[in-house]
């Protein structure tokens, strides 16, 4: 495997020396990994675009001593309706930086792969991108077995069907019966609307279904909030993108208030 | 291991911090000093004390200065109606080498990067408001890079820039002068293509 070609979206990037980049490309075949692009931060690089976040590439790398080199690429997709809408670019950022921080290096997954992928096209083109982008997080956790329950109370494991509990708990992982609802510290409020939204978004597969869904206010504020509750208490670090996509959603991307403004 | 004296050994260490320099070129640079003669040591030295001294923020662009207010801002020669916004003063730097930009200048201090936590109040967007609300400003340049950040920044910018009422333009991204098109890569000529002008 001196040589190997993949398919492959780049996760992010940062600079390496005067004119190199370190890419941190998601691949289908062999999970996520860095590779050095050479002289990709000169204005004439062939590599210089395509070594962007949120660039889906067909590469070619090559064994390096400690580091791949990305020698050639070609884009296969430049999502260049996400790149001009500012409230999609935050979205794709962040479901890029969750992937990132909850896979490790050379684990290859390729159902992650094709539903980041996926999710990524279906923003480009959804009636509520959050729709999307929950749909991503609530799959994906379900990849990794990190899935809230929301079948059964998660305290007590009382049948709860359609969706018709008293509350989320982060930290019991899941929907709450109404006296376990009582009796936890952390219950959030999620209304049995909200929680069958979550189901739906949790196991709809097909990309144009998604794109269709619409939320009403209280299901995207609910969803929102007991999403970010129950991913803080299962990946125990903060994903950064996740205070400005948070501000963007309030509407409130504005500067915090000043006298001077 | 005897390998330097200490005072040698500190001046590599000091070297090793720089960016891009390794044990190897640090030790390079570390005997190229000790063979200067002492005034150049001393001016090399100077140099680095009067820099960190003096250099601080322009009072209105935030570029870097040795004044309150920086010469580019206090040039009544300028365009005032016309303001250029770019991340870093390395960018201001660029475009002032151009020769062909007359106005005048604001600079960030970086990019909006959501997922390394810099957001508005991490730049000189406040004050970049505050700064057309109390001058006549007839357009905006914004001159981010093309890449997600700059993009990020510019459509930001570009929302709040709008709500006063002022001309906001974006320099044009596509094939570098001297470049190839068979080399050019996919996302640049699709924004070629886009920003094609009539002739």
């Amino acid at each position: 495997m001196a040589v190997y070609k993949t398919n492959a979206l780049v996760l992010r990037r940062i600079p390496l020396g005067e004119k190199d980049k370190i890419v941190t490309l998601f691949t289908r075949e062999y999970g996520k990994l860095n590779a050095v692009a050479k002289g990709a931060r000169r204005t004439t690089s062939r590599l210089a675009g395509a070594t962007e976040p949120l660039m889906l590439l067909r590469a070619l790398l090559a064994e390096g001593m400690n580091l791949d080199i990305l020698t050639q690429c070609e884009i296969r997709e430049s999502f260049s309706h996400l790149r001009s809408d500012f409230g999609l670019i935050l979205r794709a950022t962040y479901a890029c930086e969750l992937l990132d921080k909850l896979t490790v290096e050379r684990d290859p997954s390729p159902e992650a792969f094709d539903l980041l992928l996926s999710t990524l096209y279906v923003l480009q083109r959804a009636v509520e991108p959050d729709a999307a982008l929950h749909a991503f997080e609530l799959q994906f956790l379900a990849q990794i077995g990190y899935e809230p329950r929301l079948d059964a109370c998660a305290r007590c494991g009382k049948d709860l069907a359609d969706g018709e509990g008293a509350g989320f708990s982060a930290s019991r992982g899941g929907l709450l019966c109404g006296p376990c609802a009582d009796a936890t510290d952390d219950t959030l409020n999620l209304s049995p609307a909200a929680a069958r939204m979550m189901i739906r978004l949790l196991n709809e597969e097909d990309a144009k279904a998604l794109a269709r869904i619409e939320m009403t206010p209280t299901e995207r504020e609910e969803i929102a909030r007991v999403l970010r509750a129950h991913l803080r208490f299962r990946l125990e670090r903060d994903v950064k993108s996740t205070e400005f996509l948070d501000a963007h959603r309030l509407g409130a991307m504005n500067l915090t208030p000043d006298a001077g403004t | 291991m005897v390998q330097y004296a200490r005072p040698l050994a500190r001046l590599v260490g000091e070297f090793e911090k720089l960016p891009g320099i390794g044990p190897k070129s640090a030790q390079r640079l570390a005997f190229y000093v000790l063979r200067l003669s002492e005034e150049e040591g001393q001016a090399l030295a100077d140099a680095i004390v009067e820099v960190k001294r003096r250099i601080g923020y322009c009072r209105v662009c935030f570029n870097f200065t040795d004044q309150e207010v920086c010469d580019i801002c206090r040039d009544t020669r300028r365009d005032a109606g016309l303001l250029c916004v770019v991340a870093d003063p390395r960018d201001l730097v660029a475009m002032e080498k151009t020769g062909e930009f007359k106005g005048l200048y604001h600079v960030l201090g970086g990019v909006l990067a959501p997922m390394e936590g810099i957001g508005p109040d991490q730049l000189k967007i406040r004050e970049l408001l505050a700064r057309l609300r109390e001058n006549d400003m007839r357009e905006v340049v914004i001159a981010t890079n093309p890449n997600v950040e700059g993009d990020a920044t510019a459509m930001y910018l570009a929302t709040h820039l709008k709500n006063l009422g002022v001309r906001v333009t974006r320099i044009a991204h596509g094939v570098p002068v001297g470049g190839d098109l068979d080399y050019a890569d996919q996302a640049t000529l699709i924004q070629a293509l886009d920003g094609r002008r009539e002739m």
